[in-house]
């Protein structure tokens, strides 16, 4: 089942390429600046958390570095709401993936399983663009980018299996119940205030810490802040709990999304 | 290759989506333990009806099936399961090889995007990959021929460029399958017949046909065989001639049936309404065909039956060449004061200045007090038929000569 779940990835390449390609500049179609604008937006969204939290809240993160400087509260804001990005972009979109393409399910064959990697490609497209943004921001204020940044990648790993698991499961879902579209973007917005996006995971009392970590992005939050800011090894314990449970979601969704996908011509 | 075996497809209209998902749950849950409760909620959420039942055939590499039927008779459907985007409900389909469906042209197309994006894409979906794409590109739209507007938004092609565009896509992917449902009827005469021909060429390399069509000439010079299906059942199987036919007696007696509640009866090679019909043609001399030179008479003999509920009857005889096309005809009165004796005899004749080939007789009866108001009574084909021998190529062109001057001069 898991080599089956992979195996779009190798055989639909060329169209998965395509339809990203597709996904990709047709957000930026018919604008002025075009692709200029996946550059320029998270600059914006850095300036106004930069703004709002530095010069208006005065807010500071709770955690010191060796030197006794603190660091700036936008620059770790910013990494969170990086990551949790990605999961809101995968919520909004999987509810509708299979509903706003009937052509797709009607009028063509078509490897459905495609559109939640094309999907999950996209989000990581927007992911790693302002990753760069931050990295040179982090450049900027710290004088140096910690070498365990480079860690990055195999913490995301599980992260984008986990995506996948949930987009599957969700487009699948949209065409029956298609409620979930709303309901999957209030999702996202509690997710967030339930993750350490905004505040150290440090300053909750206990039972709220165990709750706060059940929030799928809050051990990926962690974690990409241990290496890219912080220059610390990420917690390998919590890394690999959620590495099973990322894999098991992904296997639990493609199984799932499978076995519904023989009804969709029928609703749709 | 293509195995179909007694497919059935049950199209279960549901209250709302969820439903589907809710009967599903109950299927496996409720059922085994409380049958009553889920036939409840099955009948609750959702309706049947039945579009295909029972339908089996078999296609080696290289046949080609013609697939008629009036409207709603499960064409689509059935194309649509072979196809893979719909699934029977009943029954095994096996297909082997690629398959390039042309269901509904360009509605795989993304109107932001050029023609050359496109083409990529939906050659993609088709599975090429890329260096197999980049090959075949050039033939794709050298045959779509829309000249620079391939790099133009497909939302400003014309309806006509779009269909060229998406035809060449799936022609050009080397499809093993190729299905077509009635997508030649767009497109103007000169694209058509490049398409037409492009098909024979895709079929000459062996490729399988699936078409599905009203134009029964197309059916007729593509497929081997043909099958007819009525409200979803395989109503006849066998050469295309023959389903065609069928075909066209189901026609005709569906339009009697809108007109009046007189019952119709299959006779020789036709039906026939209120005992309206020709019980007997001959071609005097020759019997029911005939071996004719170019410009022979014939007189043909015909022995009618008439009933007595038409108010104005006349008797048309149609000349019909081998592709269907009906050459000429006359409609003669049917006289009516001797209309006491239900038996009539005529005898017609004609001289035959056609050209080489095959032409057949049809014999219709009609009740037309104005030519408007025709109500028909009886239709027969192939009573009787002809033979032209002597190839005329030299004399005229076309089926039958007209007549006509010419007369040279020098120009200035």
């Amino acid at each position: 089942m898991t080599s089956h779940m992979f195996s779009a990835l190798g055989k639909h390449k060329t169209l998965i390429k395509q339809l990203l390609v597709r996904e990709i500049s047709s957000r930026y179609r018919g604008s002025i600046m075009g692709i200029v604008w996946s550059l320029v937006t998270p600059i914006l969204m850095l300036g106004i958390y930069t703004f709002v939290f530095k010069y208006i809240f005065k807010a500071r993160w709770t955690v010191p570095t060796a030197d006794g400087e603190v660091l700036s509260f936008a620059m770790i804001l910013f990494l969170g709401m990086l990551v949790h990005g990605m999961l809101a972009d995968i919520l909004m979109r999987s509810p509708g993936l299979i509903v706003e393409n009937v052509n797709f399910v009607k009028k063509v064959v078509f490897p459905l399983e495609t559109l939640s990697w094309v999907t999950l490609f996209s989000t990581i497209f927007n992911f790693v663009i302002g990753f760069f943004l931050l990295l040179g921001f982090v450049y900027i204020e710290l004088g140096q980018i910690p070498v365990t940044a480079l860690l990055v990648p195999v913490i995301l790993l599980p992260y984008f299996l986990l995506l996948l698991g949930v987009s599957w499961l969700l487009a699948a879902l949209g065409v029956y119940v298609r409620d979930i579209q709303q309901v999957s973007g209030t999702l996202a917005t509690l997710l967030l205030f339930l993750s350490p996006v905004f505040y150290s995971i440090s300053i909750l009392p206990d039972n709220l810490q165990l709750l706060i970590r059940f929030n799928p992005i809050t051990v990926i939050v962690e974690a990409c802040r241990s290496v890219v800011i912080f220059g610390e090894q990420p917690n390998y314990y919590y890394l690999t709990v959620y590495s099973v449970v990322a894999l098991f979601v992904a296997v639990l969704g493609f199984t799932l999304f499978n076995r519904m996908r023989r009804g969709f011509a029928d609703v749709l | 290759m293509i195995k179909v075996d007694a497919i059935s497809k049950t199209y279960r209209v549901w209250t709302s989506p969820l439903s589907r998902i809710l009967v599903s749950l109950a299927h496996r849950c409720l059922r085994p333990l409380t049958p009553d409760i889920y036939e409840g909620i099955y009948s609750r959420h959702c309706t049947e009806i039945e579009a295909l039942g029972d339908v089996s055939f078999h296609l080696e590499q290289g046949d080609s099936l013609g697939i008629i039927g009036l409207n709603g008779s499960g064409k689509s459907t059935l194309l649509q399961i072979v196809a893979g985007t719909l699934q029977a409900t009943s029954g095994r389909v096996d297909v082997k090889g690629r398959v390039a469906a042309l269901l509904e042209l360009g509605s795989g197309f993304d109107p932001e995007f050029t023609g050359r994006e496109n083409v990529y894409l939906n050659a993609a979906i088709l599975g090429l990959d890329a260096a197999q794409i980049d090959a075949c590109y050039e033939d794709i739209v050298r045959f779509a021929d829309i000249g620079d507007s391939i790099e133009r938004q497909v939302k400003t092609y014309s309806s006509g460029m779009l269909i060229r565009l998406a035809f060449a896509v799936q022609v050009h992917v080397d499809p093993d399958i190729l299905i077509v449902d009635e997508a030649l009827a767009v497109g103007d005469a000169r694209f058509q017949a490049k398409a037409l021909n492009k098909l024979e060429e895709i079929l000459s390399r062996g490729t399988t046909l699936l078409f599905v069509g009203h134009d029964l000439n197309t059916v007729r010079s593509f497929c081997h065989r043909a099958i007819l299906l009525h409200g979803g059942r395989m109503l006849s199987d066998g050469l295309p001639d023959e389903v065609i036919a069928d075909y066209l007696k189901l026609v005709q007696s569906q339009q009697l049936e809108d007109t009046s509640n007189v019952e119709s009866k299959s006779v020789t090679n036709g039906f026939s309404v209120d005992n309206y019909m020709v019980n007997r043609a001959e071609i005097d001399g020759y019997g029911d065909h005939a071996e004719l030179s170019y410009d022979s008479a014939v007189d043909i003999r015909l022995n009618l039956s008439l009933g007595n509920s038409a108010a104005a009857p006349f008797l048309i005889l149609d000349i019909i060449d081998q592709k269907g096309l009906q050459l000429s005809g006359k409609r003669i009165p049917i006289p009516c004061e001797q209309h006491e004796t239900d038996k009539m005899s005529i005898r017609i004749n004609l001289r035959c200045c056609f050209q080489q080939g095959l032409y057949r007789f049809r014999f219709r009866i009609v009740d037309a007090p104005s030519i408007d108001q025709t109500r028909l009574l009886s239709r027969q084909d192939d009573l009787i038929s002809l033979n032209m021998v002597e190839d005329m190529r030299e004399k005229f062109t076309g089926l039958f000569p007209v007549s006509m001057t010419f007369e040279w001069s020098e120009s200035l």
